[in-house]
């Protein structure tokens, strides 16, 4: 390393904390334990008001009543989009999908609320994907236990 | 409930990364600075209220105990402030009530953030080591596995489905909100970017997600800097040209309950404009304010700002850049500073800078980017990622 003047600030590269975790997903493990075993979408509904959250909540905001789980096929409708251009750092869906990437508001169907996720454009050209189209899921083959695990293409 | 002024304000040049000051530094900075403004020493000081986002980024948990001691605050009550990039409007709304109470005669707020120290060793990239470390500020369990740490993106989400609900604003109108932000950092010194910049230039800048171009995304930044908050009693003690605060509010966005009815609004905006009007007895903000500072992550969400605010009708956002209202010159400035485009942004900061921003106007110290000051009344908004959180403060001069 060359040598730096004394008044220049000196920089100590600081590398001996990396937090890694063992995250407990709680309540929500049904939901993810149902994508790593059968590659299907799970999710909640309100037995008080009968809304079907999703993504999937231990309970209702609305009724405070703990929710069930309810089957749901995957397949919806984009509601909203932005074509990303930009590498996000360890994404690991982005690297595995590829840019850009279309960034969606997507209503699932039997579902009462929105998800934000990801969809892959199947040439990776603008306007391919856009506000009404049809998606389903793909589930990948390396699956951990995150929504990282599955990504959305045109259903037709 | 008294009533509150600010009587002080301390800054700092904005920088991409300041390494010649440890964060202890940058806070002893801009604390002397406000209170020199304010005409006062350490000891009128009996409360401090920090407003710092993220001490990941700064690799010190706790680092309000250090900054006490560091300013020589032993003794003091404080606390720390923390809600995303809105954290800053957050800290001036929890000041205000301390001071207004009568829990605290003459409060300092410390807003502070060192935001580029991340380093990704691996890739040799600062950018790099920020989106990751990033990252965890936003949802780990729902957004984080399917998507970058880019504010663009998150703020895409609300911005895409407002253009397609209300029309607007144009990707032209766009561009020259962010040329006007560019044009406004050059006349303040403190800007990290004095960089002339055209509408084409924007355009032509690199899409980071559609419709928005890196020349409308925000800077990020090593900053800092203070305000002092005083009862009515000290104030006028303290100075003769007391900004009193005359509206506070913040709210909150559904976040995961996207539908219908919230997507591709700001509701948390248009909830807490509303609360902070009725405190401070504005009805017909447009016309009763004299410079409004909003929070341009992008440029998009400056624009949504001013419809949310009230400022136009839904959807009308784009006009008033078109017809230069919202220019230095026009009939209600926007961001004189640069806002976070070109003048520079951080978590925790460029919310409290905004409101100095708006004293110093008011105050007409604001050197070549003085705006002309009619009603004596300004308005700051910022706003976490999504606007999921919003904080909006009301000022008007003495
Ligand atoms: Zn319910």
């Amino acid at each position: 390393m060359e040598s730096k003047p004394r008044q220049a600030p000196f920089e100590l590269p600081f590398t001996d904390w990396k937090p890694e975790y063992l995250y407990s997903l709680g309540e929500l493990s049904p939901f993810f334990r149902e994508i790593v075993d059968n590659q299907r979408l799970l999710a909640s509904r309100c037995p008080g008001c009968g809304k079907v959250w999703m993504p999937p909540r231990g309970d209702c905001p609305d009724c405070y009543e703990t929710t069930e789980w309810v089957p749901i096929s995957g397949e919806g409708r984009v509601v909203s989009c932005t074509y990303c251009y930009f590498p996000g750092a360890n994404v690991d869906l982005i690297a595995h999908i590829g840019l850009p990437y279309v960034f969606a508001v997507i209503e699932l169907d039997g579902a009462d609320t929105y998800m934000f996720h990801a969809v892959k454009p199947p040439s990776q050209k603008m306007n391919e994907v856009r506000s009404g189209t049809r998606v389903k899921p793909v589930f990948r083959e390396k699956r951990t236990g995150t929504i990282g695990d599955f990504y959305f293409v045109p259903a037709d | 409930m008294r009533k509150v002024a600010v009587v002080g304000i301390g800054t700092a040049p904005w920088q991409m990364r300041n390494s010649a000051q440890s964060f202890r530094a940058m806070a002893m900075e801009v604390v002397k600075g406000a209170l020199a403004h304010a005409g006062l020493g350490k000891g009128d000081i009996d409360n401090v209220v920090y407003s710092i986002y993220c001490e990941v980024m700064m690799k010190q948990q706790n680092p309000t105990i250090l900054l006490q001691d560091y300013l020589g605050f032993q003794g003091l009550p404080d606390v720390r402030i923390e809600a995303g990039a809105a954290t800053e409007g957050y800290a001036l709304d929890a000041a205000y009530a301390q001071v207004a109470s009568g829990q605290s005669d003459i409060t300092l707020v410390l807003a502070l953030q060192k935001g580029n120290d991340f380093y990704d060793f691996e890739t040799r990239s600062r950018g790099d080591g920020l989106r990751s470390g990033f990252a965890v500020s936003m949802d780990t369990t729902w957004f984080r596995p399917v998507m970058p740490g880019v504010p663009a993106l998150i703020t895409a989400a609300c911005l895409v489905p407002h253009i397609e609900r209300y029309g607007g604003p144009t990707i032209g109108q766009l561009a020259r909100a962010s040329v006007k932000n560019y044009e406004n950092a050059f006349n303040n010194p403190e800007a990290q970017l004095h960089m002339k910049v055209t509408e084409d230039d924007v355009l032509n800048s690199r899409i980071i997600a559609w419709p928005t171009t890196t020349r409308m995304c925000c800077l990020y930044s090593d900053a800092a800097c203070a305000m002092i908050f005083a009862s009515e009693e000290k104030a006028r003690e303290i100075t003769d040209r007391p900004v009193w605060i005359t509206g506070t509010a913040t709210s909150t966005h559904a976040f995961q309950r996207a539908t219908a009815d919230n997507i591709g609004r700001m509701l948390g905006t248009r909830i807490a404009a509303q609360r902070a009007y009725a405190m401070a007895g504005i009805r017909r903000p447009r016309d009763e304010l004299d410079l409004v500072q909003v929070h341009d992550l992008i440029t998009g969400a400056e624009v949504m700002a001013y419809e949310e605010l009230g400022l136009c009708e839904l959807g009308e956002g784009g006009r008033l850049v078109d017809e230069g209202v919202v220019f230095r010159d026009g009939a209600l400035p926007v961001n004189t500073d640069g806002g976070r485009i070109a003048c520079g942004h951080v978590g925790g900061v460029s919310g409290a800078y905004a409101a100095c921003e708006i004293v110093r106007q008011l105050r007409e110290e604001a050197g070549d980017r003085q705006i002309r000051v009619r009603t004596g009344r300004g308005l700051m908004q910022c706003i976490e990622g999504h606007a999921s959180m919003t904080a909006v403060t009301i000022f008007e001069r003495g």
